[in-house]
């Protein structure tokens, strides 16, 4: 007979090497930051505790900012047949490459209106890109809630609005927790849109300022892994690399956590947990 | 748009050479850029992502593929900057000993990006794999196919339609990463066909010149032709995605 | 009818994990006829299809002990081409289940994993299949139309001519008719009766008429046991056993 597992075997082994190209991202960011990840949180030169915060701060506001009009709107075009060019602009937008969100803001509100790179335009520039994005995704989980169970809360004499807080949304929850999660997830990975809205540099004493500058983690790894002459700038670099990466496990595992609990008190077995492409 | 209607629709969009201070702004170099790095990256992805979707989704023991699964949708939420960072460390030191060149260069960012989009490609390309009904590989099976023919002549093709998807997405990843490319093209806007050799897609260059030329210049308002062109690109992708439908 | 024997299973047991399935049955198909197996649910009717061409062994936990004679050659032996063999023991599912291809693409299926690639060989062989499970004039034209924008019935005639196509000596159908309307199952049911000159035909159904009305011989299976085989119009007005005579009369289900 003729070939008979060597498709098998070029797949398992192109596989393997994605896999472990994939884990060698990973291990390499932890390697060579490791040695420098104590000096992260202590004052100097490697301290990445002003952006840390950044990211913390710009993140929060920005989500505070753009989840719950996001979910609105996805709800305005589910439960009320908003028209559909609205859920066309939100997933092209949602696509839109962030630098063009990063030049349009720069424009706007540092060249034009005299703003600082500030934390403040980071924030205008994270909420720009996640409205979109917490729009276009949830309609799809939205929809995903029985009809049926709609319409019978709907017979029962429940208003539009009730049937949206009762029936649809805690339905959908799980579903929106994953959405939200990876949008945020977006957001601490983000550094095009904020090189000229929120700047490079973090501030140097501790603030609350919305005008103070902005940079966070990502843009940090950026800075210093691509322009800094400091000595031990890859391995800060690599810190920052860490952290972050520390950062986004933390923030999917803990939204895998919420959602599986939300999942169990909903009685759902089913265990496929959001996989969402970006 | 004045610089548009000053130096006229053709020099911009189709010139070869961008030198804002000798006034001439033809996008032809980023345009390029992006067309050959995508490519690149998604004949990787391609390569990776459909091995890793169809070894996941029907090669690996039923105990394994939760965990692989979930491992894979977490790659797809890696920050871009930690490629990027990592893509000067590995990709262009070794694209300068193989090929020669400064190392940063198209090829750097082709590669670099092809393998931040691998997981995305992946994921959805093994909820393809795994939609695939069982009782269709057994139908497979049972006329005689050896394991290998039912992967390559059912599951594949029946899970292209998702397949496709995946790889439209990933392409508009692709035309959208900014950073990543940024820190392994090196950024020089000028068009060129030998791959190991500094480049410029559209993406980075709004991010380089975005703060170097006042907003109202010509220079400023062809980056904004260079987003109208992203814009485009990201439209036409979409399209695709909701023309694609599943037959039948 | 040809008394020649085409299939045998002796003494062969079937477990998942701890769970019997088949319990030492023994069971001869003659060639040229339609064997029916009946049985209450979960009796092991299926999974006696699926050991005829080596389905069942992919089940987590499946043990098989015993033999299955295919022209007195032991098919469960280790070294057992099994592409060759389900070439040879073609299946129809309970579920139609059409590729998602086009009709065309579905019945050259396996002559192309044969490595058939000229399309004439390929048209005639379409033809020739389809005409065979009395789907060809309804689709003659329409071959480039996907499988799935079939009817029901018509899909289920389609993985028939699929399964012929490659040339088969027996077909295993688990109960071909089991998600069709009645319009549908009588077609089927006169196809049966048009194959079973060329084909052997083991059929598995939950429907006792239809064992009376299409099969030559019948076995009446009960949790996993072998309880009696023989001419399906002795089985259904003089059975020797009272467990078959109770099964017949209704006494069982369940």
């Amino acid at each position: 007979m003729r070939q008979r597992h060597g498709v098998t075997a070029v797949i398992l082994v192109l596989a393997v090497c994605g896999g472990a190209i994939l884990l060698l991202v990973a291990g390499e960011v932890v390697a060579v930051g490791w040695p420098e990840l104590g000096a992260g949180f202590r004052a100097g030169p490697a301290d990445l505790r002003p952006e840390l915060f950044n990211t913390l701060y710009m993140v929060g506001a920005a989500l505070v900012l753009s989840v719950p009009p996001g979910l609105l709107a996805a709800l305005w075009r589910t439960e009320e047949r908003a028209p559909r060019i609205l859920e066309d602009v939100a997933s092209l937008l949602s696509s839109l490459p962030s630098v063009t969100i990063g030049l349009g803001l720069f424009v706007l509100l540092i060249a034009t209106s005299g703003w600082p790179f500030s934390r403040a335009a980071g924030i205008v520039a994270l909420t720009a890109m996640n409205l979109p994005w917490m729009t276009a995704a949830s309609i799809p989980v939205l929809r995903q809630v029985g009809e049926s169970r709609r319409q019978a809360s709907l017979a029962l004499g429940a208003s539009v609005w009730a049937t949206v807080v009762r029936v649809v949304v805690p339905e959908a929850l799980p579903g929106l927790v994953a959405v939200a999660a990876v949008g945020a997830a977006r957001l601490v990975g983000e550094a095009a849109a904020l090189l000229f809205t929120a700047g490079v540099n973090a501030p140097a004493r501790f603030s609350w300022s919305p005008w103070a500058p902005g940079a966070t983690l990502a843009i940090r790894l950026f800075r210093v892994g691509t322009e800094s002459l400091h000595p031990d700038a890859r391995a800060m670099a690599g810190a920052a690399g860490i952290v972050l990466l520390l950062f986004t496990l933390v923030l999917l595992g803990v939204a895998g956590v919420l959602q599986r609990y939300l999942r169990r008190r909903a009685g759902i077995v089913d265990g496929t947990e959001g996989r969402f492409g970006r | 748009m004045a610089v548009l209607s000053r130096y006229g629709l053709e020099p911009v969009l189709l010139g070869r050479v961008f030198e804002p201070a000798r006034g001439r702004f033809g996008l032809i170099p980023f345009i390029w850029g992006s067309v050959v790095v995508g490519l690149m990256a998604l004949v990787v992805a391609v390569l990776f992502g459909v091995s890793l979707a169809l070894a996941v989704g029907r090669r690996v023991p039923e105990r394994l593929r939760g965990a692989l699964g979930r491992g894979l949708s977490i790659f797809v939420a890696l920050p871009s900057v930690i490629l990027g960072w990592w893509g000067l460390e590995t990709v262009v030191p070794l694209v300068r000993q193989v090929f020669g060149g400064p190392g940063f260069s198209l090829l750097a960012a082709g590669l670099t990006l092809g393998v931040m989009i691998t997981p995305t490609l992946a994921a959805l390309s093994l909820a393809a794999v795994e939609g695939v009904p069982r009782l269709l590989e057994e139908a497979s099976d049972a006329l005689g196919a050896h394991p290998d023919q039912t992967l390559l002549g059912l599951t594949l093709p029946a899970a292209l339609p998702g397949i496709a998807r995946a790889v439209v997405l990933a392409a508009s990843r692709a035309l959208a990463e900014t950073m990543a490319v940024q820190m392994v093209i090196g950024s020089q806007p000028v068009a060129r066909l030998a791959l190991n050799l500094p480049g410029s897609t559209l993406t980075t260059g709004i991010l380089v010149n975005m703060a170097v030329w006042p907003p109202g210049s010509p220079a400023g308002q062809s980056l904004t032709v260079m987003a109208a062109l992203l814009l485009v690109g990201a439209w036409w992708l979409s399209r695709q995605l909701t023309d694609r439908s599943d037959p039948a | 009818m040809s008394e020649e024997v085409i299939l045998e299973t002796d003494d062969l047991s079937v477990a998942y994990y701890s769970q019997t399935a088949l319990r030492r049955v023994s069971l001869s198909v003659p060639a040229g006829t339609v064997m029916a197996v009946i049985g209450p649910s979960g009796c092991g009717k299926s999974t006696l299809l699926r050991v005829m061409n080596r389905l069942a062994e992919r089940s987590p936990g499946a043990r098989i002990t015993g033999a299955v004679y295919l022209h007195g050659e032991n098919i469960l032996a280790r070294d057992t081409d099994l592409s060759h063999l389900r070439r040879r023991v073609g299946m129809v599912f309970q579920q139609p289940n059409p590729f998602p291809f086009s009709i065309f693409d579905n019945v050259a299926y396996g002559p192309r994993l044969l490595g058939e690639r000229r399309h004439e060989v390929l048209r005639d062989t379409v033809e020739r299949s389809l005409r065979q499970a009395n789907l060809w004039d309804e689709v003659r034209g329409k071959l480039r139309r996907p499988a799935l924008s079939l009817s029901g019935g018509q899909q289920q005639r389609l993985c028939l001519a699929r399964a012929l196509a490659v040339g088969p000596e027996v077909l295993l159908m688990d109960e071909p008719t089991a998600s069709l309307d009645p319009v549908s199952t009588a077609r089927t049911e006169e196809l049966i009766e048009g194959l079973k000159h060329r084909y052997t035909i083991v059929l598995v159904t939950h429907n006792l008429q239809q064992a009376a009305r299409v099969s030559d011989y019948t076995a009446f299976l009960d949790r996993g046991t072998l309880v009696e085989t023989g001419p399906t119009p002795v089985i259904f007005t003089a059975p020797r056993e009272r467990r078959t005579e109770d099964y017949l009369t209704g006494r069982l289900e369940g």
